[in-house]
């Protein structure tokens, strides 16, 4: 039977595979890589800008909001989108480099892609924390000011069914970094 | 082993790396993934990851150990991203090897073959575990996983024992036979 072979004859079998790619020459890689940074960096400025837009857009709505409460909370919408374009900036600094892929052993590159992760996991809240302070104090000045009373029970409904959301992704993502953090822990034994 | 010169440009690395292991990381891909259309994207990712690295390649190791660090660090990335995604959870050769074996693998076993159901234990593994036992069945030494795993030779030689084991367990011949 087929799956009979000693693992000796295994090697052969596995060995014993056909390629199924073609060989990429010089010029086809060299075209993927330009073309892998080019998108790399239209995705890192798309961000960039998606955030200073945000800030623009927050400032001036802060300058010439009529209620103080509302300017504050726009001026916190403001430097919150400055702060998340600051947590994209790092994020996309801390990306792996070429070389690093050939320099560091599997254990070393695995053990610090995972500690990666479970930071990111751990810090997950940090990137929605920049924006719902000011987003709150927006909709607080809005209902002081009066202008939001028709609309508050379906606010309330709203902002519990997105705050339920959001507690649960907080935890799952709890969880994952535990299960990350097991497993660092084993790999390091 | 593949002898190599410092001084070489990215395009002569890369040139005598896809001659040399070009069927050897094909091989390495189909041990990370199933799919055929995944597949080919992770295998040109591996290229693409070995023509970057070429850039900072400084000779301290040998070309062979080069190559496939950084084509088992592309695919294990590949891995974590798929483990994102909510799919099948992976074992540990430990668990691998004391886990039953699956009901249906004897009647499976005509059907699919050896090299089908050798390939379903290697990607259900960790990706340290998995990274050894493709090493192995490449034919590499102890040695030589140590220096791409940047594990102790002793626990390489402990983690082959185990993957002999296993894979003697999966075939179903008794582990003396698997030498």
């Amino acid at each position: 039977m087929p799956n009979e072979l000693p693992p000796k004859d295994l090697k052969t079998v596995w060995q014993s595979q056909q390629p199924e790619a073609t060989q990429m020459s010089i010029d086809e890689i060299r075209t993927r890589a330009r073309n892998f940074d080019l998108k790399i960096r239209r995705r890192n400025l798309r961000e960039y800008i998606a955030a200073a837009l945000i800030a623009a857009a927050f400032t001036f709505f802060a300058w010439h909001s009529p209620s103080t409460i509302i300017r504050v909370g726009h001026a916190l919408v403001a430097a919150g989108a400055l702060y998340l374009g600051y947590q994209l900036h790092r994020r996309a600094s801390s990306k792996t480099v070429p070389r690093e892929l050939g320099a560091m052993g599997c254990l070393d590159f695995h053990l610090r892609q995972l500690e990666r992760e479970r930071i990111f996991l751990d810090n997950s809240w940090k990137w929605g924390i920049g924006l719902i302070p000011g987003l709150i104090v927006v909709m607080a000045g809005a209902i002081a000011a009066g202008y939001l009373a028709k609309a508050l029970p379906f606010l309330l409904i709203t902002c519990l069914w997105i705050g339920t959301w959001l507690w649960m992704m907080l935890k799952r993502n709890k969880r994952k970094a535990r299960t990350l953090q097991r497993e660092i822990d084993e790999l390091r034994a | 082993m593949t002898t190599l010169d410092v001084g070489q440009s990215q395009a002569d690395l890369y040139g005598e790396t896809s001659a040399t292991f070009h069927a050897a990381l094909d091989r390495l891909a189909r041990a990370y993934e199933a799919d055929p259309e995944n597949r080919r994207d992770l295998l040109q990712e591996i290229h693409l990851a070995l023509w970057r690295s070429f850039e900072g390649f400084d000779g301290r190791c040998s070309l062979r150990t080069w190559v496939y660090r950084v084509a088992h660090n592309a695919a294990a990335s590949h891995v974590v991203r798929q483990r994102k995604n909510f799919l099948s959870p992976l074992v540990s050769l430990e668990e691998a090897e004391t886990a039953a074996d699956p009901k249906d693998s004897e009647a499976d076993a005509d059907r699919r073959g050896a090299l089908e159901t050798l390939l379903e234990l290697v990607r259900q593994l960790k990706p340290i575990d998995r990274q050894i036992i493709v090493s192995y069945l490449e034919g590499l030494d102890a040695a030589a996983i140590a220096e791409i795993t940047a594990l102790s030779p002793s626990n390489v030689a402990t983690k082959i024992h185990r993957i002999k084991s296993v894979l003697a367990r999966r075939f179903h011949e008794g582990g003396s036979h698997a030498q």
